[in-house]
């Protein structure tokens, strides 16, 4: 394109065709007009009369001007040029290879038609010839090579072809590999999702410093992502934020069942200048164990989804009564009822109701004697995959003789919230000393374990199980791995979460000294692997204390 | 083009302008028996006179009646009663139905006029008239004009008729812009045959006057002949004075065969053309 005057021409080299109007118009002139066509019956008389001068009529000047007229308009035609007052001429190097980088994380995802569009509308704008390269800024396993040349054809192809990721965007990440690609692209369009993510100001940076650059940043409307709930008893709260505080706006949260029916909605509104808001639901217990995501309606996308588990969901919890007691204050019951209150709905009453009731978990405090029926109940519960809890405080260690035998009688564990209730409850209930449980050699699982470990005056050694989320087939109702062993047995009913917590009596110690650490091994591996603090319970591991070995 | 009722019109009118025909009785030679009275003692309906009887004739051809009356015998005669054959020809070339620029007729209209007055002159007159080369007898009366109309309309296919069987009188009408050893070769079976003819000639002011100028591509009509010229104008000259040589050629070539020569412009007074064609049929019977 070269500009002239308020226009800019396509061709500007057929304008040297002007050059030959001079010849033109003299083969213009020179060619005469065309004869005008005459009937004439007597023209035979003229046969063979030669006439004396055939010197034909000049063309009329008109004739002429106008046939000059419309050569220079051909020439100017073929010029190709195009009325744009104020256009600038783009750069000779426009030609060069044009790298589109995309946003493809969860942000892109409820506009990632516009950005498509943009990124198709940029290669319809470039040249025809030349090559095109793609950078994803979201980290992916096998992603594509920037310095693949791809024709116009191919990327657009290549661009419907893409789906936004799950997850976040790396974009220092993607500099890298541009970077390490060694392409040198001529133009750069980023096409990018609106949020700056704390790296998006340098990207763009870095970029403009490699090639001009050109810029899709449009503020995402709308809440952008769930950021936070907090959950009560019968209540609910979604935490939204946006990126454009700018305006009211309104959205609705979804509370949704593992099938996708949504159980209830709140709605959320952002005030002006707000990038919070909270959608607050109020539902009853047991359709709140039910729930199992929050999801923002019509908005597509990772960041508006919510997983709903049992980390954040309240439970419902059994206390075995110890009847009537004179100083409340100082009953077992009060304390573990003040920690439990918070999280979880609390349901008293005796073992035969809870276990009709089937909670949860059912909280045993210090309760030592249990009849034989009860015993048999909690225990065919517990099979079936009910979470037993137990306090190991005086009343049981005098029984635990008695039950050892039989089966593994349950020990106190505080699943959510760490030691607190354990050390509470530890030194006021519980004969020996709580400490922290030494963390397991490979981390994570051991985080929030505490042991309450009876001193060595006791007379058992108390262990804290693990809880186990899901364990293989094979190992369900397995007569070796059934009772004989310290890590948290699965009841095998295929219930899901609930464990068993037992408790090794000193005298039951050598039973487990056999135990094989392959299977340890390879359940441990097993919650490793699913450590996710979101989904899990804090799991809380344990194994044969050294004490307990050297016991024997 | 005036359609075929009107210039039948036209014909009658330009008949009744004009007296009436007279084919002078003694220059009637012809062998047809007709209806026309030669203005003679002959074979014939009507009376003619009564002549003295004389000895070469017959006794049965006295007329008892009339001699009864006095004391000399006395023949009846009857008129002479014959019929002349006419035979018209109309150029039916496209050059010949052909108008100029803001003419009213083609040159074959005005020629047909022409001749379809005349028609009706002789069919008044009781003369058999015909189309050369139509394919039918000639024939009497108002019919036989009709006919000749229809004939004319017709056309001979733009084929130059053979001669008639029997020997007729003969008018020709075209524009005899073809060179004229051609149509001497044309005419000259006709001529052979027929004694008497006459050469109307039909020409067009626009081929007169040749008023072209500057690029001009002529073409002729009805042929793939045309020519280009730079400058018309420098042509006229020429070309008036070949038209010219060509009339006098034809007319010398008409005055050889014995036959008579019209000559008419479309767009003048049809009444003068007419007139002259009269005259000159007339003068065929003017012998001395």
């Amino acid at each position: 394109m070269t500009q002239l005057g308020p226009f800019l021409l396509g061709a500007p080299w057929a304008l040297a065709a002007l050059l030959a109007l001079p010849v033109i118009w003299w083969i213009l002139r020179a060619t005469p007009p065309a004869p005008k066509d005459i009937d004439l019956p007597s023209l035979r008389i003229l046969e063979g009369a030669e006439p004396r001068e055939e010197t034909p009529a000049r063309t009329p000047w008109w004739v002429w001007l106008i046939r000059t007229l419309a050569v220079i308009a051909a020439i100017l035609g073929l010029a190709q040029p195009v009325y744009a007052p104020g256009a600038k001429t783009e750069d000779a190097g426009a030609s060069g290879p044009v790298l589109i980088v995309m946003d493809n994380g969860w942000p892109s995802a409820p506009r990632w038609g516009e950005l498509m569009n943009a990124a198709t509308a940029t290669l319809d704008g470039a040249e025809r010839d030349a090559p095109v390269h793609l950078l994803l800024t979201a980290p992916q396993q096998l992603n594509a090579n920037p310095a693949e040349r791809m024709s116009r054809t191919d990327a657009a192809k290549r661009i419907s072809s893409l789906r936004p990721l799950a997850w976040n965007t790396d974009r220092k990440d993607a500099l890298e590999r541009l970077r390490a690609s060694g392409l040198r692209p001529s133009r750069i369009f980023w096409a990018s999702d609106g949020l700056d993510s704390g790296s998006g100001r340098a990207f763009a940076e870095d970029l403009a410093a490699i090639a001009p650059m050109t810029v899709f940043a449009a503020p995402p409307r709308g809440p952008a992502a769930i950021t936070a709930i907090t959950s009560e008893t019968d209540s609910v709260s979604v935490t939204l934020r946006r990126a454009d505080p700018d305006g009211t706006e309104r959205a609705f949260v979804s509370a949704m069942t593992l099938d996708g029916s949504a159980l209830a909605t709140a709605e959320v509104s952002f005030d002006g200048g707000a990038t919070e808001a909270q959608a607050d639901f109020t539902i009853p217990a047991a359709a709140l164990a039910r729930i199992a995501r929050f999801a923002v309606t019509g908005r597509q996308g990772a960041g508006t989804v919510w997983l709903w588990d049992s980390a954040d969901r309240s439970r419902r919890v059994g206390l075995v009564g110890a009847g009537a007691d004179a100083q409340p204050l100082l009953s077992d019951m009060h304390y573990v009822r003040k920690a439990l209150e918070p999280f979880a709905s609390i349901t008293e009453g005796d073992i035969e109701t809870l276990v009709a009731e089937s909670p949860d978990a059912i909280i045993l405090t210090d309760v030592g004697q249990i009849l034989p029926e009860d015993a048999e109940r909690l225990a065919k519960w517990v099979e079936e995959g009910g979470a037993l809890i137990r306090f190991a405080g005086r009343a049981p260690c005098r029984a635990g003789r008695r039950f050892a035998a039989r089966a593994a009688a349950p020990v106190f564990a505080r699943p959510w919230r760490g030691a607190r209730l354990g050390r509470a409850a530890g030194a006021g209930a519980l004969p020996g000393d709580v400490a922290l449980f030494r963390p397991h050699r490979t981390g994570g699982c051991a985080r929030d374990a505490a042991s309450a470990c009876p001193s060595g005056s006791g007379p058992c050694d108390t262990y804290l199980g693990a809880p186990c989320r899901r364990v293989a087939p094979r190992h369900r109702g397995h007569p070796r791995h059934r009772h004989d062993h310290p890590l948290p047995h699965h009841g095998g009913a295929g219930l899901g979460e609930p464990c068993l917590f037992q408790c090794l009596l000193a005298d039951a110690a050598p039973v487990h000294r056999g135990w094989p650490r392959r299977v340890d091994r390879r359940r441990r591996r097993r919650l490793h692997a699913e450590a996710d603090p979101r989904r899990l319970w804090p799991p809380l591991c344990a194994r044969p204390g050294r004490r307990a070995a050297e016991g024997r | 083009m005036t359609p075929a009722a009107d210039l039948r019109a036209e014909a009658e009118a330009l008949a009744r302008q004009l007296p009436n025909l007279n084919f002078k009785a003694e220059a009637s030679e012809a062998a047809h028996i007709g209806s026309a009275g030669r203005r003679r003692a002959g074979t014939g309906e009507h009376f003619w006179q009564y002549r003295r009887y004389a000895q070469e004739d017959a006794a049965d051809r006295v007329d008892w009646r009339r001699s009864a009356k006095g004391h000399d015998l006395f023949v009846r005669e009857t008129e002479l009663e014959t019929a002349r054959t006419v035979l018209f020809w109309c150029d039916d070339h496209p050059g010949f139905r052909w108008k100029g620029d803001g003419e009213l007729r083609t040159k074959a209209e005005e020629a047909t006029l022409l001749m379809l007055a005349l028609s009706i002159l002789l069919s008044k007159d009781g003369e058999r008239i015909g189309a050369l080369g139509a394919g039918r007898a000639p024939s009497f009366g108002k019919r036989a004009v009709d006919r000749l109309a229809e004939d004319f309309a017709r056309g001979t296919g733009r084929k130059f008729p053979s001669p008639p069987r029997k020997p007729a009188t003969l008018v020709v009408a075209s524009d005899f812009y073809d060179p004229i050893p051609e149509w001497q070769a044309r005419l000259a079976p006709l001529a052979a045959k027929c004694a008497e003819g006459i050469i109307l000639a039909v020409a067009s002011p626009t081929e007169l006057d040749f008023a072209f100028q500057g690029r001009v591509k002529l073409h002729r009509p009805g042929t793939d002949m045309s020519r280009i010229f730079g400058r018309a104008e420098t042509m006229r000259e020429e070309y008036q004075k070949r038209y010219t040589a060509e009339r006098e050629a034809l007319r010398e070539l008409t005055n050889r065969m014995g036959w008579r020569f019209v000559s008419h412009t479309t767009g003048t007074p049809p009444i003068r053309s007419a007139a002259q064609l009269k005259a000159q049929i007339e003068s065929f019977g003017a012998k001395a």
